[in-house]
């Protein structure tokens, strides 16, 4: 039974929502078409209520899941069956700033924007920029392993996170990790950033924070169609210069920026726009970026605009920025899909892309982090109707399918939550996610922390 | 055991090792078996045989970390010798595949033939595996500017002692399908499973690389260069911090010799990058050395730039020639407010040297608060005792026995008492060690049994 008074009593009835009209917001995350309702959603104020919570829950035997932002696109903060939603929102304080030792100590609910808004006064940044950052939490971000454009110079999550306190399935408190070099023991920290919260709940982090480059200098290259594109991209990663982002956007994208509120003057008859960015000395970007250019105009480049200043470097972001809003508007519900592929094996697979989406009769548009081979193929579509549905899923099955058949894998960044569990035999084999499972049930044995996300059931492991 | 090991690897695949050999220095284990799988599923045979026979298994590279941590029981060595080679070089995504017991100098000479780059250089690259090394989870001078392995590692193959092999990860530059169990493994010291197969990733070869020396014998003034330099926020490939006497010869003739004097403490920084980017770094660097104005500067010629780095990077590998030294290892907080700890935090273990009669080097990375004090012998007790001290004395230090030889570390705790979480790594090692057999004792103590 749902222990209600006493949960009330440990974060305040305020706190704790079991009415339909409040959980009703909670019924999925970004990925709209996989949906439970809660039975109860609590929100903790620090690290030691939320052990309380989670001590509550176990002890009632209730599943349970942590939620941070609710921006994740694979249904991972989605509700397990009779269960409770634990939600982050109280706790976003930032803990401390150390400047010198370039470090953020953070509470799990912040916004990840937050944190490099705070560091900004000292140059300093937190790297991770997923293009949710204005909303999505530390906490989110550690339990994805979020990357954003700018993981292909400075890494994904994994990389700036140095220690973290969670609360364990069972309501107990681990520290892990610490802010100095090397220490001792097995790296729990690296271990738990990326599962998706099957493992422990989050609740403090200290982060590393990264200088801010002194220049920056952006190009947007259009081109005919996403291939030329691809082939730039290739041509710069080959020529040994060292951008921080590579955003390409195909045809269909820039039609949807260029008719929002987003419009960012991209060519509107090019077929894909990159965009290229290199940061650090003043000199050095600049020489980057005109080797960049040359590269690039050999081949087959429509136009291209270097920025003069920051407000037209932001004004050349505003469409990337702005891509998933735009195609938001298109129909009722937006599926922002997730692959990797190898670098070299993008233009090809991005053309299968496309096929697929006209295959299957679904309205899809591509964006692409591709310096780190990411694919985003997004779909709009209406969830209520069944059909168009059923041919969107098909579509996404389609996709991950001919990306690992070129080499690549489920998700570079969103994860695999529920949406794609079912899909995990085509990167590993039953040995591989019994490793995972057995590691899994070291922390959450009971499995009462998000279960059913990540690891397919054992029965499932063969297709 | 011997003769079933035979029967699956043949009569060259299983041997006794030698009493003298390296095996029994490393390990002291003079009665130990060693058997030299060549595929990943030998090498899950062989950890089977191992499990029924209850014997322990220590995986062994190029033995070149083997003093890293406490010393293991040991009954076989599973050697990955047989184990090497590139898998493959996927050049225009630039990643590598490799099996684990390639030899790192190989990896890094393979990759740099085809114009690419793989940032790792710890001691004993000659001798070391990177399936070793990831294990080992080190990384020299460049370290300072690339980071860890474990920044680098994109997944791996594994075998385990209940004879399953496994993947995670993968190759590709970008990926979070499943578990990252490969960051569990580095640094794991073979305690969990035996890496049969990493992939890592690659950076382009830099056009340009320039090193700049920077001798002071005043450690105040040295404090003065690190703040400056942190707030300047240049970013360097290798910045590291040795004592001058390790650098003599390696080309430091004429006034450069001066670097190398005894009481020099030197800074050697690398700067990576296209031909401006790196003028444009030497030229911000020089303009930080008013206030803190280095006793002797050298920006190293060409041809003394890779003896100055390999003489840096074997500093803590060769502390002796017979590898009778130690290596402690003391990280802190680089920074304390707008204060650079570094010097009072050289000078201090320095004294606590010099009192106890002992001699010893330091390296230094100055950026990540890591202190290694290289003893050509290993430390007495008191010594030990008073370092330990000085470290607890604040918070936010720790101090561990890096290396040392394996008949001083019997019987003792190298880790001096610093691992934390004793249940819960347990706890994973029986998941994925379910025999318990590999490298026991090695990082967390053994239960009794
Ligand atoms: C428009 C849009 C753009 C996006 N762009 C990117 C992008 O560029 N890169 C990228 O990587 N992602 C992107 N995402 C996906 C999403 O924003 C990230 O996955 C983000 O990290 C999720 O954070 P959240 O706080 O919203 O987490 P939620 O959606 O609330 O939860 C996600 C998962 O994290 C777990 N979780 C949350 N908090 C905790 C905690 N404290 N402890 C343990 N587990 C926890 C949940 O249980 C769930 O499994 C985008 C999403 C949208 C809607």
């Amino acid at each position: 039974m749902l222990p209600l008074e006493r949960l009330r009593r440990i974060v305040g009835a305020e706190h704790v929502l079991s009415a339909p009209e409040e959980t009703f917001p909670y019924e999925c995350d970004a990925l709209t078409w996989l949906r439970r309702r809660p039975a109860a959603v609590v929100l903790p104020g620090g690290t030691a209520e939320t052990a309380a919570v989670v001590a509550a829950l176990a002890e009632a035997g209730l599943p349970f899941v942590a939620r941070g932002a609710g921006t994740g696109l694979s249904a991972g903060a989605l509700c397990p069956a009779g269960g409770v939603v634990i939600e982050t929102a109280r706790m976003k304080r930032l803990l401390a700033l150390d400047p010198w030792n370039r470090l953020a100590r953070v509470e799990c609910g912040i916004a990840n924007a937050e944190v490099s808004r705070a560091a900004e006064a000292h140059g300093l940044f937190f790297a991770p920029d997923p293009s949710s950052q204005h909303v999505c939490t530390i906490g989110g971000n550690i339990a994805e392993n979020a990357g954003g454009p700018h993981t292909f110079k400075y890494g994904a999550t994994a990389r700036h996170v140095l220690a973290l306190t969670v609360v364990l399935p069972d309501g107990r408190v681990l520290h892990t990790g610490s802010p100095l070099a090397d220490p001792s023991g097995y790296d729990l920290t690296g271990l738990l950033v990326g599962t998706e919260g099957t493992c422990a709940i989050v609740t403090e982090a200290t982060l590393k924070l990264t200088p801010v480059p002194p220049a920056v200098e952006t190009l947007l290259l259009a081109f005919r169609g996403v291939e030329d594109a691809c082939a730039a991209v290739q041509r710069v990663i080959a020529s040994g210069l060292e951008p921080c982002t590579m955003e390409v956007m195909d045809g269909a994208t820039i039609a949807a920026v260029e008719a929002s509120v987003n419009a960012a003057g991209y060519p509107r008859d090019a077929g894909a726009v990159l965009i290229l960015e290199f940061d650090g000395g003043g000199a050095a970007v600049a020489e980057s970026a005109e080797r960049a250019e040359r590269l690039c105009r050999e081949l087959e480049v429509l136009a291209c605009e270097r920025a003069r200043d920051r407000a037209h470097r932001l004004k050349l972001w505003k469409g990337r920025k702005g891509a998933f809003g735009a195609m938001g508007r298109l129909a009722p519900d937006l599926l922002v899909q997730d692959a990797v592929v190898p670098r070299s094996r993008l233009a090809e697979v991005s053309a299968r892309v496309l096929e697929i989406g006209r295959e299957q009769g679904v309205r899809l548009s591509n964006v692409l982090h591709a310096g780190d081979g990411n694919l985003h193929p997004n779909i709009s579509y209406d969830r209520r109707d069944a059909d168009e549905t059923r041919r969107v899923l098909e579509a996404c099955a389609c996709i991950l399918s001919a990306c690992v058949a070129a080499g690549g894998t489920l998700s570079g960044e969103h994860g695999i939550g529920l949406e794609k569990r079912d899909f995990m035999h085509l990167v590993y084999g039953v040995s591989d996610v019994e490793k995972m499972r057995a590691v899994r049930d070291v922390f959450n044995g009971r499995a009462l922390l998000n279960p059913d996300k990540v690891l397919p059931a054992r029965e499932q492991q063969t297709p | 055991m011997i003769e079933r090991l035979q029967r699956l690897l043949g009569d060259g695949g299983a041997w006794e090792v030698a009493r003298d050999g390296e095996v029994a220095r490393e390990l002291g284990a003079p009665r130990a078996l060693v058997a030299a799988p060549r595929d990943l599923e030998q090498c899950a045979a062989v950890l089977r045989i191992a499990a029924e026979a209850g014997r322990a298994v220590v995986p062994w590279g190029g033995g070149q970390h083997q003093r890293l941590g406490n010393v293991p029981r040991a009954d076989l060595v599973l050697v990955t010798s047989g184990l090497a080679g590139i898998v493959d070089h996927d050049e225009a995504d630039q990643t590598i595949v490799a099996r684990a017991g390639t030899r790192l100098a190989d990896l890094v000479a393979a990759v740099r033939a085809r114009g690419q780059f793989l940032p790792l250089d710890p001691a004993g690259l000659a001798r070391a595996t990177i399936g070793g090394v990831v294990a080992a989870g080190v990384n020299g001078p460049y370290r300072s500017g690339f980071g860890l392995p474990r920044d680098l590692l994109l997944g791996a193959r594994t075998a385990h002692s209940d004879g399953a092999r496994a993947a995670c990860g993968g190759r590709l530059v970008k990926n979070v399908t499943g578990f990252d169990l490969h960051r569990l493994y580095h640094g794991s010291l073979g305690t969990l499973a035996v890496l049969g197969e990493v992939s890592l990733r690659l950076l382009p070869l830099p056009e340009r690389e320039a090193t700049l020396a920077l001798g002071f014998d005043d450690l105040e003034r040295l404090d003065a260069f690190v703040l400056a330099f942190r707030a300047a926020g240049l970013a360097a490939a290798s910045y590291v911090l040795v004592h001058g006497p390790l650098l003599a010869g390696n080309g430091l003739e004429g006034g450069a010799a001066e670097l190398a004097r005894d009481g020099m403490f030197v800074v050697l920084l690398r700067f990576h990058g296209t031909e401006r980017g790196v003028g444009e770094s030497l030229a911000r660097t020089r303009e930080l050395l008013g206030r803190a104005a280095p006793a002797a500067e050298l920006e190293a010629p060409e041809d003394v730039q890779a003896p100055l780095w390999l003489a840096c990077r074997e500093a803590f590998a060769g502390v002796s020639p017979d590898g009778g030294g130690a290596v402690l290892r003391l990280t802190f907080l680089p920074h304390a407010g707008e204060r650079s700890v570094l010097g009072g935090v050289v000078e201090s273990v320095a004294a606590l040297v010099a009192g106890a009669g002992a001699r010893a080097a330091f390296y230094a990375e100055p950026g990540l608060g890591v202190l290694r004090v290289l003893l050509p012998e290993p430390p007495g007790e008191e010594l030990l005792a008073r370092l330990q001290a000085f470290a607890r004395r604040e918070e936010g230090r720790q101090l561990v026995v890096e290396s040392a030889p394996a008949s001083w570390r019997q019987g003792r705790d190298v880790l001096l008492g610093t691992l934390p979480h004793a249940a819960l790594a347990r706890a994973l090692k029986a998941a994925l060690d379910p025999a318990g057999i590999l490298s026991p004792g090695r990082l967390y103590p053994e239960e009794p049994r």
